[in-house]
């Protein structure tokens, strides 16, 4: 039964992971940049949903503001800032990005002060769901339901529609893209957006599970560092499946040996490189 | 201004003014320590082009292997300190070789995950690393007749060891060897369609890398007498790497003025105001935008235009690239 | 009939459902100047690639100097005596054209390199080989120059020198002319038959003048295959090769 609700913590965490990485991916696969600001956009969506629930607004309003204002602001930083240093050895993208995601985390400290906090379930979802003899809180439920939908309409956007279909082909040849009439300007700060959104979301929805600290920037860019590796840049289904394996992983490991928990990932990254080093299914 | 024995000369200077300018021993050594370690990560990082993320497992490794040594065995200091060179260099050559297996932007992120791997295990394993609090209680023992137990002394030992480190890796860097990992580094497929077995060249600058850190390690272990969870932790690593940077990975003195740089504005910026992150985090992204060369960058420039352009446009050229490093 | 130096058995190479190559085999006689020639896509460089071992062959063998090489990786062919230029410039951009040449010299000897104590200036051996190509290619006086500012037709002439650094029995030139101007192409045609005598050299190329005039035999690609071998008379006349070029290109000429 334990081995139940670990199994089920874990595919919601996995989910979250899915949703972290899926976002490092393809920003990745069109723009060909590392963005170790990755974490502080999971960082900054789960304080702007802490902080919005603070001024009342409802969970839902929340959740989805704290999404769009993260995309707005990773935007701005990629108009900005970020279209500059394309050009240069990704070196300097690392070093930028690590620039930001420090100056993010420090706002968030002299914003909302150096210990984190712990925040509260939207009252509508407080319960436990009862299934037999098996009890599962409904928040954490929620989670996996959601990002269920939301990975499907991910599906549906990169695979069904033209917005997908151009920023597939972005991945192969931004100039042909380009001589086909697209700004690929706007399309990549587009999809620079929705990859920060996404990780901004996945901060949201986990910070009632696992509260908000400033720090939960770094741990979280490890873990999509390694779905990622694991998965497979550029690829949704490997950063999904990645993103399950290691969730489930980890949450199983935290009933065997709690120690090992971050540790078997980390572990099982190493074996994924050896075995197999293009991941389970990326591309070049 | 390329020629490494005025570089040599610029880090004997460094060497023997610090102690004029800062007042604390403690901190002066620390300068030096870090000095070693981003030179290490430059010898990876500009001359073979790997970005590694996994410079803080070599240096904590150094750091415990030292601690362990020197408490729970009777081994004089130097053979242990040769000890945490030996270390960090196997370690280094393991993860290295893994690391290499996947290119560019997955290495850095293969390099990162390693960290954390270890830094886990670390802190898994704390009957041998203490865990959280880490190795307490290093004795600084001496050498011989000399006892190395004040700040200023023990300065003076890791000064020489400094000096010692700096022309060793200039050696190899102004050697066959170090031109080839400059060739890797502009060309990696050109290098291995010309015969270099490019892979084990790589591996190789891992061993060299992670021996000199791995004495970083031993020395700040020594200083501070512990040997603490963070000598292992992301951050560390993140730190040397940007020192390496901020100090300009064009040449090996660069990675000195990286690290003077960082110890000395982190210990004096972070008392007047905790959140000096901030300001760090904005440098780093100026640096990306504007100055891509870091402070030897900077220096180079204002030599050049105070002296006029001496020499025809490959002289130029040589300044991060070239021959004469 | 002596010995081929280089020869190869059903060579093919696929990417995936792609077929770039298929069933190629060759036999290369030595000091012998060879050329590859064929219409865009008809897989010449493909080839390049798997007889150097950049690329690994899904299928068929590989023989050099007597020993199946199939298995080798890139280095360890040069090291066995074959070396290569590339279609597309490939060098050490920002470092002197005579440290290009040295690095091509001592990767004939790669494990010297690892030297880590010995400065770099004392690498005789190297340097000397260098020297001597810089000034067999005429680029001595822009010896200490980056590679970089070289005019185009030097870089391609560097380019041909990596592979002659290691002193090996064979050359593989891919497209040695491409994007030069007359005068330049001259002189590569002049080297090329020059590096005939004292080594096998095997050649892509386009411009049919030069491959009609110093070739000793000419195999013409299509499509990944082999379509026809001979003298570059036999396949002047050919039909077949017409078709395949189109009709348009075999003016042949001079250079």
């Amino acid at each position: 039964m334990i081995y139940l609700f670990q199994l089920m913590n874990g595919i919601g965490l996995g989910m979250l992971y899915f949703l972290l990485a899926v976002g490092l991916s393809v920003i990745f696969g069109l723009l060909h940049f590392v963005n170790f600001a990755h974490g502080a956009f999971y960082l900054l969506g789960a304080y702007l949903c802490y902080a919005l629930l603070q001024y009342g607004v409802g969970f839902w309003g929340a959740l989805v503001l704290a999404a769009i204002i993260v995309a707005a602001i990773a935007a701005v930083v990629e108009t900005g800032l970020l279209k500059r240093i394309y050009r240069l050895d990704h070196m300097y993208h690392i070093v930028a990005t690590i620039g930001l995601a420090l100056m993010i985390q420090e706002i968030v400290i002299i914003v909302w002060g150096p210990v984190g906090s712990s925040v509260p379930a939207p009252k509508a979802l407080t319960g436990a769901i009862m299934l037999g003899h098996f009890i599962y809180p409904e928040y954490r439920l929620f989670v996996i339901g959601f990002t269920a939908v939301l990975a499907a309409i991910l599906w549906w956007v990169l695979e069904g529609t033209r917005l997908g279909a151009v920023v597939r082909a972005g991945s192969e040849s931004t100039d042909m893209v380009s001589l086909l009439g697209y700004d690929i300007n706007r399309i990549n700060t587009a999809v620079f957006a929705l990859g920060a959104g996404l990780a901004g979301l996945a901060g949201a929805l986990a910070a009632p599970i696992r509260g908000v600290d400033p720090f939960m920037g770094v741990e979280a860019l490890a873990v999509a560092f390694v779905v990622v590796v694991i998965g497979g840049m550029g690829s949704y289904t490997g950063a999904l499946i990645a993103g399950l394996l290691v969730g489930i992983v980890q949450s199983l490991m935290t009933t065997l040996w709690p120690a090992g928990a971050s540790l078997a990932i980390y572990i099982a990254m190493v074996l994924v490189v050896l075995v197999m080093p293009r991941g389970l299914l990326g591309r070049a | 201004m390329d020629r490494p024995i005025f570089h040599f000369a610029l880090a004997v200077l460094v060497a023997l003014l610090l102690p004029f300018f800062i007042r604390s021993g403690t901190l002066a050594t620390e300068v030096l320590v870090f000095a070693i370690a981003a030179a290490g990560c430059n010898l990876l990082l500009g001359y073979t082009g790997l970005l590694s993320f996994g410079q803080g497992i070599f240096f904590g490794l150094g750091s415990y292997t030292l601690g362990l040594a020197l408490i729970h065995t009777t081994l004089p200091l130097l053979p242990t300190l040769v000890l945490a060179m030996i270390v960090g260099s196997v370690v280094a050559i393991v993860i290295g070789a893994l690391s290499i297996r996947r290119q560019g932007v997955y290495f850095v992120m293969l390099t990162l995950a390693f960290a954390q791997l270890f830094y886990f295990l670390a802190y898994t394993f704390s009957d041998i690393t203490g865990g959280d609090n880490g190795l307490i209680g290093i004795p600084r023992r001496g050498i011989g007749p000399l006892a190395l137990n004040s700040s200023w002394s023990y300065y003076g030992f890791v000064a020489v060891i400094f000096l010692i480190s700096f022309a060793a890796l200039q050696r190899i860097a102004t050697s066959t060897f170090g031109r080839t990992l400059l060739a890797i580094r502009y060309n990696g497929e050109r290098a291995q369609a010309i015969g270099f077995p490019v892979r084990a060249f790589k591996i190789a600058a891992f061993a060299v890398s992670g021996a000199v850190t791995g004495l970083a390690g031993a020395l700040h272990a020594l200083l501070i007498g512990i040997a603490p969870l963070s000598d292992i932790d992301y951050h560390t690593s993140e730190s040397i790497l940007v020192m390496t940077i901020i100090g300009g990975t064009g040449n090996l003195f660069g990675s000195v003025l990286g690290a003077a740089f960082y110890v000395i504005v982190s210990d004096t910026l972070s008392a007047i105001w905790p959140r000096w992150l901030l300001l760090l985090g904005a440098l780093l992204v100026v640096l990306a935008l504007y100055v891509q060369k870091g402070i030897w960058g900077v220096i180079e420039s204002a030599a050049r235009a105070v002296r006029g352009r001496r020499g025809g446009p490959s002289a130029m050229k040589a300044d991060s690239a070239g021959s004469q490093r | 009939m002596t010995a081929a130096i280089l020869s190869t058995d059903g060579l093919g190479v696929r990417y995936g459902s792609f077929t770039a190559l298929s069933e190629v085999s060759l036999s290369i006689q030595p000091n012998t100047i060879h050329s590859v020639i064929g219409p865009n896509g008809a897989g010449k460089t493909t080839l390049f690639h798997a007889l150097t071992g950049r690329v690994r062959p899904s299928s068929g063998r590989i023989f050099f100097d007597g020993h199946d090489i199939t298995a080798l990786t890139d280095d360890r062919r040069v090291r066995r005596g074959l070396a290569r230029s590339f279609q597309v410039t490939s060098l050490f951009h920002r470092l002197p054209v005579r440290e290009n040449l040295r690095l091509a010299a001592q990767g004939r000897a790669p494990w010297q390199a690892l030297k880590m104590w010995q400065s770099a200036d004392r690498n005789r051996e190297a340097i000397t080989v260098a020297d001597t190509i810089l000034e067999r290619l005429d680029l001595a006086r822009v010896a200490g120059r980056s590679a970089e500012e070289l005019s185009h037709g030097q870089q391609r002439r560097l380019e041909v020198g990596m592979a002659m650094a290691s002193r090996p029995f064979l050359i593989l030139l891919d497209e040695p002319t491409s994007g030069m101007g007359i005068d330049d192409i001259a002189t590569m045609k002049q080297l090329i038959a020059d590096l005939g005598r004292d080594h096998t050299v095997l050649f892509i190329e386009h411009n049919m003048g030069i491959v009609m005039d110093i070739s000793d035999r000419v195999t013409v690609m299509q499509s990944g295959r082999k379509l026809v071998e001979g003298t570059p008379g036999e396949i002047r006349d050919n039909p077949e090769v017409r078709r395949a070029y189109l009709g348009s290109m075999m003016t042949g000429g001079r250079a």
